[in-house]
């Protein structure tokens, strides 16, 4: 067949195309504004602040026992046995203020990176939920071919088989008008073969 | 309302909503993933340090006025001394604090946009995904209609091609 089918064609629709645009460029937009503040967040919480936070802790522990310290000295207030007390009280101090602030350093990494693997996973759920989609639509499509294929198959093998089934009432009618003429020519023949000869002098038929 | 002209119109409500994002909202979204890196609070920690610094010297030296406090040569120095180191000090420990305070803003941020990044892409997926079902059913609708168009014609052609065949 060479002649276009004139089957009637579903155009994407205005709205269509305006969410198939304004999704594309919010993804887009996603793509190269937030994937970048992705990768910048794992890579600054995954850093080891302890240091910093050892710093501040000993500082503070620093500055009140510098203080207290310096007054003891200032105002000639305890013994020399009790400074050196004093000063281990203050290193047990700064040795606890670091340990802690490596567990402070730890929490905030752990707390981070858990927070962006929650947002990881839930975008990755959103993927898998839109290669559902994604797979439900192309399964619709391919089914809806495959039928509408088995329906243009199906009308072309009906057709043949209508031609055919002409052809042979064609034949078989024409086979039987033959046969008939056959007959009708040999009855015919007969009648005119078995017709008597006229005898004139008896006035009647007489067979041979 | 016709059916095509509400569909019009919401196609045009949509993207003017759409627009209206770019024009009032895209540059604010720009600013803030672009604000991830700030340094503002650590710069002004310095600044502060130093105007209050200054601040509290000026408050030692009225207050000193304001008792008729005699301050010699020697114990000014000393003063000095003590409220330069002072300041040194006060000023590094409110830029290390500052430090702290700023990456627990910058992650803080970035933690929140990339809430709303998830949120983007999410509905970015879900039009892709309602488009793509809504193409995929327009593709479906077509072949069908057109499957059945053919099937039409060869039916034709099969009633015609078997009358023509019977004559043959």
């Amino acid at each position: 067949m060479g002649k276009k089918s004139s089957a009637p064609k579903v155009q994407e629709s205005a709205n269509e195309k305006a969410l198939a645009e304004v999704s594309k460029a919010r993804r887009d937009r996603y793509r190269s504004l937030y994937r970048p503040v992705e990768q910048n967040f794992q890579e600054e919480v995954a850093k080891d602040t302890s240091a910093l936070l050892g710093g501040r802790a000993v500082a503070d522990v620093a500055q009140a026992a510098d203080d207290s310290m310096g007054d003891a000295v200032a105002l000639g207030r305890g013994s020399a046995s009790q400074l050196g007390s004093t000063a281990k009280s203050l290193g047990d101090a700064r040795t606890m203020a670091v340990v802690g602030a490596n567990k402070t350093a730890q929490e905030i990494k752990d707390k981070g990176q858990l927070g962006a693997l929650k947002i990881g996973n839930d975008m990755a759920t959103d993927a898998v939920n839109g290669m559902a989609v994604a797979a439900r639509a192309s399964n619709t499509e391919a089914v809806a071919k495959a039928r509408a294929q088995a329906v243009e198959n199906d009308a072309f093998s009906t057709a043949l088989g209508q031609i055919a089934m002409g052809g042979v009432q064609g034949y078989q009618h024409r086979k039987g008008l033959s046969e008939i003429k056959a007959n009708q020519d040999a009855m015919r023949q007969r009648l005119k073969s078995d017709q008597p000869d006229w005898d004139a002098s008896s006035g009647m038929g007489r067979y041979a | 309302m016709a059916s095509s002209a509400a569909d019009a119109i919401l196609a045009q409500t949509t993207r003017d909503d759409w627009n209206y994002f770019l024009e009032q909202y895209a540059p604010l979204e720009e600013k803030m993933v672009g604000d991830i890196n700030s340094t503002e609070i650590i710069d002004k920690a310095a600044d502060t340090a130093q105007m209050q610094n200054g601040v509290a010297a000026a408050s030692l030296d009225r207050t000193i006025d304001r008792y008729g406090m005699n301050v010699n040569g020697a114990q000014r120095a000393q003063l000095d001394r003590q409220q330069s180191l002072g300041q040194a000090a006060g000023t590094a420990q409110a830029v290390n604090t500052a430090r702290i305070d700023q990456r627990e803003r910058n992650l803080g941020l970035a933690s929140s946009l990339m809430q709303v990044g998830r949120g983007v892409n999410s509905s970015a997926l879900d039009g892709m995904g309602t488009a793509a079902s809504l193409e995929a059913n327009r593709n479906a609708t077509n072949a069908q209609n057109k499957a059945q168009a053919k099937a039409n014609q060869w039916q034709t052609i099969g009633t015609l091609g078997s009358i023509a065949a019977f004559f043959l």
